[in-house]
């Protein structure tokens, strides 16, 4: 009678133990699909294969699952697989849920969209939030930068000299509002403002380059191939 | 009536005689013509260029591109061969050096310089000048093959389609030929060159009587 009711108790255990062993694997699984998309997605963009990882971070946030965290990484999938617009969703989603983005937090998602070729976002992203944005010399610079190479000249041009009345001379300003002047294709004004910064600075070796660049954009041959030869040190 | 229609077929194809020999590019193969204006692009901005610091070669590149583009293909090839000095390994350079030897007049040294580099690092430009000179050099199998390739990857590029036309015609492979002309004329029914170019082949492929069709219709009713 001991022997078959401690023989019942153990078996009693041994299910429990079997139950506990199937709620741990199982009812977690079941319990936190959410999470378990996302460890599956993140393990597989950090090898390598965002567009592997894509449908498993859509699926963790279809059961729920909003962390910032997440809706970045799955931008970066998105991007990585080249859906720029389900990226972009990601981000808005992103920016929603923080209520006050950091500058740090908007130069990752900045720099994710440019690093994938798309400067116009990047820059309407840092627009969003410019008193933030230029108040800080590198992010404004940096606005500039995306203003530019999306073709927004005006923007860009506004954008420097706002820095270079916050920021009086900033070398890189100056630079990039003579080089953009040249993007623009107002040579004239671009070489008068490269000519400057030579002027008070004779060694600037980017100035000199930016200078026989300008020359050869607006067709002057001859002095830009002179201006080269200056930088490169081949003048006779 | 037989008399006179025989005697217009015989006219037409006494035309396309005169074409074979009047056409020098049609009756045998040429070397490709240095161009008096290179291919290269007029220097432009580019966004982005001065971003952080500029090696000393990008910047002698952009000045050996300058020279090219004046027409100063010599000094040209002086600060290309400068710039590989710092990238020997950079394919891409020496492919365009290779192109500013080419309207240099250096033909050979064009084709040397293309042919010892690895096919994959020939872009679409290089990769056709370096099956042009092959041809020119009567190294038509090697010349067909890049064609062919190109072709491949771009079966609607009618140029690259004629060249391989006009290559095998000199090859005397007529029926290859001919199939790839059938192809250039049916895309492009109202182009008169073209269409007496194929004339000519069919002539050459003893088609006499075809050519003479084709012929007529490159002349006004």
């Amino acid at each position: 009678m001991n022997l078959t009711g401690k023989s019942s108790q153990t078996g009693i255990y041994i299910g429990l133990i079997v139950l506990l062993g199937a709620v741990a694997t199982f009812g977690y699984r079941e319990l936190n699909q959410r999470l378990v998309f996302f460890r599956q997605a993140r393990i597989l963009y950090d090898a390598g294969q965002p567009e592997a990882a894509l449908p498993l971070f859509e699926k963790s946030f279809a059961q729920g699952l909003s962390s910032p965290t997440a809706l970045m990484l799955a931008a970066g999938a998105a991007l990585a697989s080249g859906k720029k617009e389900l990226a972009a969703a990601f981000l808005d989603a992103f920016l929603l849920r923080t209520t006050r983005p950091t500058l740090d937090q908007l130069n990752e998602i900045a720099g994710l969209y440019d690093g994938y070729g798309m400067p116009e976002a990047a820059a309407a992203l840092y627009s969003r939030y410019a008193p933030r944005v230029m108040a800080d010399q590198a992010a404004a610079l940096r606005l500039a930068d995306f203003q530019r190479r999306a073709g927004e000249f005006e923007q860009a041009r506004r954008t420097y000299a706002a820095i270079l009345t916050a920021w009086p001379g900033q070398p890189e300003a100056r630079l990039g509002l003579a080089e953009t002047e040249g993007w623009a294709g107002a040579y004239p004004r671009a070489l008068e403002l490269a000519g400057e910064i030579l002027r008070a600075n004779p060694g600037d070796r980017r100035a000199r380059l930016l200078y026989a660049r300008l020359l050869s954009w607006s067709g002057r041959f001859g002095e830009a191939i002179q201006e080269y030869r200056n930088y490169l040190g081949d003048a006779s | 009536m037989t008399i006179r229609l025989a005697l217009a077929g015989k006219a037409a194809l006494a035309a396309v005689l005169f074409l074979a020999v009047s056409i020098p590019a049609l009756s045998q193969p040429k070397s490709p013509a240095p161009q008096g204006n290179p291919t290269l692009p007029a220097p432009a901005p580019t966004p982005g260029a001065l971003a952080g610091e500029i090696p000393d070669w990008q910047a002698r590149l952009e000045l050996a591109r300058l020279l090219s583009y004046t027409g100063k293909f010599e000094e040209s090839a002086v600060e290309y061969e400068k710039v590989l000095a710092a990238r020997p390994d950079d394919p891409a350079v020496s492919a365009e050096l290779a192109r500013v030897l080419f309207w240099g007049g250096k033909r050979e040294a064009a084709m040397a310089r293309l042919a010892a580099l690895p096919k994959e690092a020939l872009d679409a430009e290089s990769g056709l000048l370096l099956a042009d000179l092959l041809a020119a050099d009567g190294q038509y199998d090697k010349a067909g093959v890049i064609y062919r390739e190109r072709l491949a990857k771009a079966p609607n590029d009618l140029k690259v389609r004629l060249k391989l036309a006009e290559l095998l015609s000199w090859k005397k492979d007529y029926p290859a030929s001919l199939a790839e002309y059938e192809r250039i004329v049916s895309a492009r029914p109202d182009d008169i060159q073209v269409r007496r170019k194929y004339a000519l082949v069919l002539s050459w492929a003893g088609r006499n009587e075809d050519a003479i069709v084709q012929l007529k219709k490159t002349f006004p009713d």
